[in-house]
Formats: structure tokens, C-alpha cells, sequence
């Protein structure tokens, strides 16, 4: 009995140490974590075509292969015929940015001057000076933050994929000789976990996607048709903000009206503009939620906002992104762990 | 001695997959499979090593799947009485397989060094997904076993009344 259960310790310190060995070395090397989730994302977008194919009796090599090569090639299409585009727009509202920044100001200040009059002399201004430099230093931050992005997104632009056809090849055998070494008395418990949170995660990262792409797109084709500046960009920002629930349609909503606003559009440009913005939300609220997002675990409007704080902090605008979709992922992975553990209550 | 024990390790995952694979053929859940579809099996079960008196699953717990018993024996314990011992080519659990979120209905523990081949819910699923003609055997066997089950029941209780 003693050596029982002195194996069993042995063997459930060798799994938790292995288990905080991966994790410190996820979170340690920045990129690795960007390129493990990236090729979470592609192999839960690729596994329905991979399950397909190897339903049709070709081998897992090439049912892997197959849908593999067929997105890389859409992707690279895709990404000749947009970042050519988007590079000019970027281009052209770098050169155009401090017009913005100070245009915002004047807007922010003549709303200050209307909206807090009945506050003391000494707040009004401090209020004016902290939004300006706020406005300020995040519009100059996205042009900083980005080389060092694009410098990262190299290194994530070859690890991503690399990683993530391996784990649509061998994801399974690399799983089941993980799932060999968890002690017997957890054995069942991790199986279920597994299964779980891979189901939940696979839904909730194919909606999130879909919804997103189908805003942008709306936006990109409704700000397309009066021809208004920088169309792809704040629909590419619109599409991005929009993996945060709650606050991303806000914040997404922001630029295109600010844009609107400092080139003193007309009311019917500005209304339009917010028009777009709304048809989107509204298609993704009354068609694609009811379909895919339904079943899948929501954040409360509080949590969304501190994670969204964390994740800029630790991580900047790239964090604010990546950090709804980490949050669920730990809370998916917590609701399993509670829902199990109180005989299948599930969590409130 | 030196000599054997190199040779056993040099076979040793061989003789493992022989193993499991005779066991799967022997198995009544198996037993609509040609051997190309019992290599796919075997490819997706889980040999696991119990110690004697170690716990495979208890009482209560949320069931993931059935085991085949390749080697030793397992006692099955209900409320803390034996009800049997299981022995090699046995197997227990499939009810976990088609249940959702189904309880361990007694609790299984290894009464020697044991050695189990493990099949699971989540495995069965990616079968129906990516095999369906594979999906539909096993789980005509598996019908067939629970209605047997059934059946035993339904006599026990009734002979159970008459007394």
C-alpha cells in the first residue's frame, strides 16, 4: 500500500510539474503563446474540413494537407489583395493622424465646455488636459505599438501555422500520450475535461470569428458605397473590437464618427455612418448570435471590462484583443471543472 | 536472463498491441469489426495499469467510458458490499458510453495488478464523426448489451417479487 502510494505521488508530481513547465513556458515567450493560440484558432476552423475528408476514406496525411494548403493559398490571395490596400490607408492616415488628434481635442473640448460647466473651474481643465493626452497617446501608440507587432507577427507568421498543422496531424496521438501520463485516480476526470472544454472552445472560437468577419465586412461594403476615407481600416478595427463583447461595437463605432465628425461631414454622412455601424451589429445580434453564439459561455459586462484593463496593460492593444477570447477559454475550462465537481449544477 | 529481459523489451509494444487487439476481437462491442476497422480501434483505446487494490472509478462519479480487462481481475462494489469479480476478457462501464453525464453505479477497483483497455465517450464520438459504418456497429453492440442487461434485470426483480 505504502508503495502505491508513494508511486501514485511520484507519478502526480511528475504530471504537475510537466504541467507548470508548459504553462511558464507559454507565457514566458511572448510569441509562443500568440502562436499557440493563433494555432488553436486554425485548428478549430480546419478540423470540420480534416474530419470531412478522413470521413471520405483519404488518409489523415492528406486530409490534413488538403484543407491546409487550399486556406494558406485563400489567406495568402486574400492578404495580396487586402494589405496592399490596407498599407495605403495606414499610410495615409499616418500622415493624416495629427489633424485627427487635434480635431478630436477641439470636439472633446466644446463637449467639455457644454457637458461639465456645472463643474468646479480647476476639474474642467485638468478633465480637458487628461483626454487630450489620452486621445493623444493611444492614437500614437497604435502607430508604436505596430513595428513591434508586425516584428512579432513574423515570428507568430511561421510558428502559427507550423504548430497548427501538427496538431491537426498528430493533435491526437500527441494528446493521448499526454492523457497516458495523468495519474489513474484523475484519469477519467481529464478525459472529461478534455472533451469538454475542446467542444466548447471549438464552437466558441468558430462564432467569434464568423461574427467578426461578417461585421467587418458589412462596414467595409457600407462605408465602401459613399466612399468615405479609410473604409477597410475601420473595418478591419470594427471587426477586431468586435471579439470583445460589450465594449467592442463601442469602441468600434468610434473612429468612423470621429473621422465623420473632424472632416465636418454632412448630419446625413454622420447618421449613415452610424447606420452602417448599427445594420452590422444588428445582423450579427438578430442572425448570427441566435445560430452560433448561443450555446456558448458569456462573460459578464464587469469581468469583460477588468480583463479588457489587464490585457491592454500587460500586453497593449494586441492584449486587449487576445485577452476576451484567454478569459473565456479560463472560464470555460473553470465552469467544466465546477460543473463536475458539484455533480452537473451548472455554473450560475 | 540479461538476454531475455532485452528481447521482452524489443517486442514489448508489439506484444502490446497483439494484446489489445485480441482482446477488442474477443470483446462483444467489437465483434462486428473487420480487422482493418479493430486496428482503428486499437489505434484510440487506452492501456491502463491499475495496482491491486487501486480504484478505476468510484461510486458516483461522472462515467467517461467502458474498460475491457486484458489482465487480473477487478472487484465491483456497491455501497460498500463486493456484488463480483470480474476476470480477464470481462468488461464494465459501457453504460458511460451512451449516457450523458451518467454516474458510476458501483465502484471498480483492481483486486491484483491489472491491467485494462479503456474505450471512451470522446473516442466513440470521433468515430460516429469520422467513421460512421464503424459508429453504427459498435453501437448495435452496445444496444444489444444494455438491452441484455435489461432483460437479467427485469427476470431478478421479477423472481425477486415472486418470493
Amino acid at each position: 500500500m505504502d508503495i502505491l502510494n508513494r508511486i501514485r505521488r511520484i507519478k502526480l508530481l511528475f504530471f504537475l510539474v510537466s504541467l507548470v513547465f508548459f504553462l511558464f513556458l507559454i507565457f514566458w515567450v511572448k510569441n509562443l503563446l500568440i502562436s499557440l493560440f493563433l494555432a488553436l484558432v486554425g485548428f478549430f476552423l480546419l478540423k470540420p474540413f480534416v474530419d470531412f475528408l478522413v470521413r471520405q476514406g483519404l488518409s489523415r496525411l492528406v486530409s490534413t494537407l488538403f484543407p491546409f494548403l487550399f486556406f494558406s493559398l485563400v489567406l495568402f490571395g486574400l492578404s495580396l489583395a487586402v494589405f496592399p490596400v490596407l498599407g495605403n490607408q495606414i499610410d495615409a492616415l499616418k500622415a493624416e493622424l495629427p489633424k485627427y488628434v487635434e480635431g478630436t481635442q477641439k470636439i472633446l473640448q466644446s463637449w467639455e465646455s457644454g457637458i461639465f460647466s456645472f463643474l468646479p473651474a480647476d476639474s474642467k481643465q485638468r478633465l480637458g488636459v487628461e483626454l487630450s493626452q489620452k486621445v493623444q497617446r493611444f492614437a500614437q501608440s497604435v502607430f508604436t505599438d505596430l513595428p513591434e507587432i508586425l516584428s512579432n507577427s513574423l515570428t507568430v507568421l511561421f510558428l502559427a501555422p507550423f504548430l497548427c498543422f501538427f496538431m491537426l496531424l498528430d493533435g491526437k496521438e500527441f494528446y493521448r500520450r499526454m492523457i497516458s501520463a495523468v495519474p489513474n485516480a484523475y484519469f477519467e476526470l481529464s478525459m472529461y475535461l478534455q472533451h469538454q472544454i475542446m467542444e466548447q472552445m471549438g464552437g466558441f472560437i468558430r462564432a467569434r470569428l464568423l461574427e467578426s468577419v461578417i461585421v467587418g465586412f458589412v462596414i467595409w461594403v457600407g462605408l465602401g458605397i459613399i466612399q468615405f476615407p479609410y473604409a477597410l481600416i475601420l473595418a478591419v478595427f470594427a471587426a477586431l473590437m468586435n471579439l470583445i463583447p460589450y465594449l467592442g461595437p463601442l469602441i468600434g463605432i468610434v473612429p468612423g464618427v470621429l473621422i465623420a465628425l473632424v472632416n465636418q461631414e454632412t448630419n446625413a454622412v454622420t447618421s449613415y455612418i452610424v447606420f452602417i455601424y448599427l445594420v452590422a451589429q444588428l445582423l450579427d445580434a438578430l442572425i448570427i448570435v441566435p445560430m452560433v453564439v448561443a450555446r456558448i459561455v458569456n462573460l459578464h459586462p464587469v469581468t469583460v471590462v477588468l480583463v479588457v484593463m489587464v490585457g491592454s496593460q500587460t500586453m497593449g492593444i494586441l492584449g486587449m484583443i487576445i485577452s476576451i477570447p484567454f478569459a473565456s477559454a479560463v472560464k470555460i475550462i473553470y465552469a467544466s471543472i465546477y460543473q463536475h465537481i458539484t455533480d452537473g449544477k451548472p455554473l450560475a | 536472463m540479461s538476454l531475455s529481459i532485452f528481447w521482452e523489451n524489443i517486442f514489448k509494444k508489439d506484444r502490446q498491441v497483439w494484446t489489445v487487439q485480441e482482446a477488442l476481437k474477443k470483446n462483444i462491442v467489437f465483434k462486428d469489426l473487420a480487422p482493418r476497422e479493430i486496428n482503428q480501434i486499437q489505434n484510440i483505446t487506452h492501456l491502463r495499469s491499475y495496482k491491486a487494490s487501486e480504484a478505476i472509478f468510484k461510486q458516483g462519479e461522472v462515467g467517461v467510458g467502458m474498460y475491457i480487462i486484458s489482465k487480473g481481475s477487478v472487484d465491483i462494489i456497491y455501497d460498500d458490499n463486493r456484488i463480483t469479480t470480474l476476470k480477464e476478457d470481462d468488461f464494465f462501464g459501457e453504460l458511460a458510453l451512451v449516457e450523458e453525464r451518467g454516474e458510476r453505479t458501483a465502484t471498480a477497483v483492481a483486486k491484483e495488478d491489472t491491467q485494462l483497455i479503456g474505450f471512451f465517450k470522446p473516442d466513440l464520438i470521433q468515430i460516429m464523426n469520422q467513421t460512421p459504418e464503424i459508429g453504427v456497429k459498435i453501437l448495435f453492440r452496445i444496444g444489444q448489451v444494455i438491452g441484455t442487461r435489461l432483460h437479467e434485470t427485469t427476470a431478478l426483480v421479477k423472481t425477486q417479487q415472486r418470493n
